[in-house]
């Protein structure tokens, strides 16, 4: 796990937990979180997050594809067992219809394709992490 | 009753006139229709079947020429035929089945199987067809053809789904990756950062172009048709520059690579750079499949019968016996193109070969590889 300091007053309060197997996506989407005052605790793999022992992030970013058994998908539904009222936005290259379905099923959680704009990113962390 | 010389003429009317009401009887109940005609092509029998099949009354027929039931070419042919027939006796339809097609009364042409009987009586020769409809069975068989065919392009059509999917993703990591370093290395800019602070984000950029060209390279080398380069490769020399290329990185790992061979050296017929990357793909798996030792993965070849087999073993957890480890796309590793196995199998069966995995779950996977010695088979 990677974490970085908040550097901006206004959004000290969020921590983001980002989950994706890929390390040069991960590094930079947690360097641009930081950039922008979120506390980001980055994540390769399912395996390595404490998930009961885990204080409640103010959001969930996790990859669909994870490499090993269990999927984004399958884990957002775990988490979302223990942390309710978290957001999750699922980010993916996969364009399949049935995660288009599951995300339009699960109130909680959003929908991002891969490659993404940070700003889509940012701006949707923000519209369910705030309303 | 038989008819001999000594039945009256009474009892012989009476009795040709019950033969004749069994014929009827014969004729009239058969599945199938029954046609009579005589040199001339004259229609001198149609029987109830008959008129069920064409549409005709017998009346409408008897007398009439047979080609009226036939559709073209056959109809302009016929009348030549049965000339044709008469000299020579060289027969088209007497003594076998053939698919012909007829034509109704309603003008529809449809498929019949027929058979034609010759009897002969003085001069006179009469021809007896048996037609069978069989537009129903070529509708099913028409059918049965349609859906295999629809069948088919569903199952190709869902392939290249599939396979685009997987490209798609494959492609669209490394790619979400790049953007995302870019639109850092964006806002880095603006704020005016210094170049050292950009050096990693350009290294990270350059790190996933080069993932996405090697899956460019494997989806390439994946898609080309295997052609071999034949020569005779020592298979003891090529092992052994295997084990030493990744014993390096084997032993940061704590995993030890142990090669068996038998004493005298064993050659094979084969392209030797292709053999190597099947050889190659299967050792980076073993030692990714320990991960961290203390482990052992263990090369081992032998000759058996006409073939050489080698054999790759490695001491991780084993595999989950649902896993196709050479389909296309199929990959447990994070990462993993799922393309390596599959390019593997594809050159292994170009030399005419066989390559196999058995998972030992807890105690390791081992993958055999079985090549005729002498190449592939011509």
């Amino acid at each position: 796990m990677s974490t970085c300091p908040p550097t901006d007053r206004r959004c000290e309060d969020m921590t983001v937990l980002l989950l994706d197997d890929d390390e040069t996506f991960r590094t930079a989407l947690s360097d641009l979180l930081c950039d922008d005052g979120h506390v980001v605790q980055a994540y390769g793999s399912i395996a390595e997050i404490p998930l009961a022992d885990l204080p409640a992030p103010t959001a969930l970013i996790t990859d669909f594809q994870l490499g090993g058994g269990e999927d984004g998908l399958s884990f957002a539904r775990r988490f979302n067992a223990v942390h309710h009222e978290v957001p999750i936005i699922l980010v993916t290259a996969h364009t399949t219809e049935y995660l288009a379905q599951a995300a339009a099923s699960l109130p909680y959680l959003s929908l991002l394709r891969k490659p993404l704009a940070y700003e889509d990113l940012h701006r949707l962390l923000h519209a369910r992490a705030q309303p | 009753m038989p008819i001999s010389k000594s039945t009256s003429v009474s009892d012989a009317i009476l009795a040709l006139g019950l033969q004749e009401a069994r014929w009827q009887a014969v004729l009239d109940s058969a599945q199938d229709a029954i046609i009579s005609i005589d040199q001339r092509g004259t229609v001198t029998l149609f029987n109830h079947a008959a008129e069920g099949m064409f549409g005709y009354r017998a009346e409408e027929v008897l007398g009439c020429n047979l080609v009226m039931l036939m559709p073209a070419p056959y109809r302009d042919e016929h009348p030549e035929y049965v000339a044709h027939y008469e000299q020579t006796g060289a027969a088209r339809a007497i003594g076998r089945i053939r698919d012909v097609h007829a034509v109704r009364k309603s003008g529809e042409v449809f498929p019949i199987e027929l058979s034609v009987s010759e009897a002969r009586y003085g001069k006179e020769r009469i021809y007896t067809a048996i037609l069978r409809d069989v537009s129903e069975r070529a509708r099913s068989q028409a059918q049965i053809h349609e859906l295999q065919q629809l069948s088919r392009q569903r199952e190709r059509l869902a392939d290249i789904g599939a396979i685009t999917a997987q490209v798609v993703h494959d492609l669209g990591n490394p790619l979400a990756a790049i953007s995302m370093q870019a639109q850092l290395l964006v806002r880095r800019l603006r704020k005016g950062a210094a170049a050292s602070e950009l050096l990693s984000t350009g290294q990270q950029v350059l790190g996933a172009i080069h993932r996405l060209d090697a899956i460019i390279q494997e989806l390439t080398s994946f898609a080309r048709e295997q052609r071999l380069e034949l020569a005779n490769v020592d298979i003891s020399v090529l092992l052994r520059s295997l084990r030493d290329l990744w014993l390096p990185l084997a032993r940061s790992r704590e995993i030890e690579i142990v090669l068996e061979l038998p004493g005298a050296g064993i050659s094979l017929r084969a392209d030797e750079h292709k053999l190597s990357r099947v050889v190659e793909n299967l050792v980076k798996n073993a030692i990714e499949a320990v991960d961290r030792g203390p482990g052992c993965v263990t090369i081992h070849a032998i000759p058996i019968r006409e073939n050489v087999r080698i054999a790759i073993a490695d001491s991780g957890p084993g595999m989950s016996p649902d896993i196709d480890v050479f389909g296309l796309f199929e990959t447990t590793k994070p990462g993993g193109t799922g393309l390596g196995l599959a390019i593997a199998k594809q050159i292994v069966v170009a030399h005419g070969g066989s390559i196999q995995c058995e998972s030992r779950a807890p105690h390791g996977t081992v993958f055999y590889v079985d090549l005729p010695a002498h190449g592939p088979p011509v």
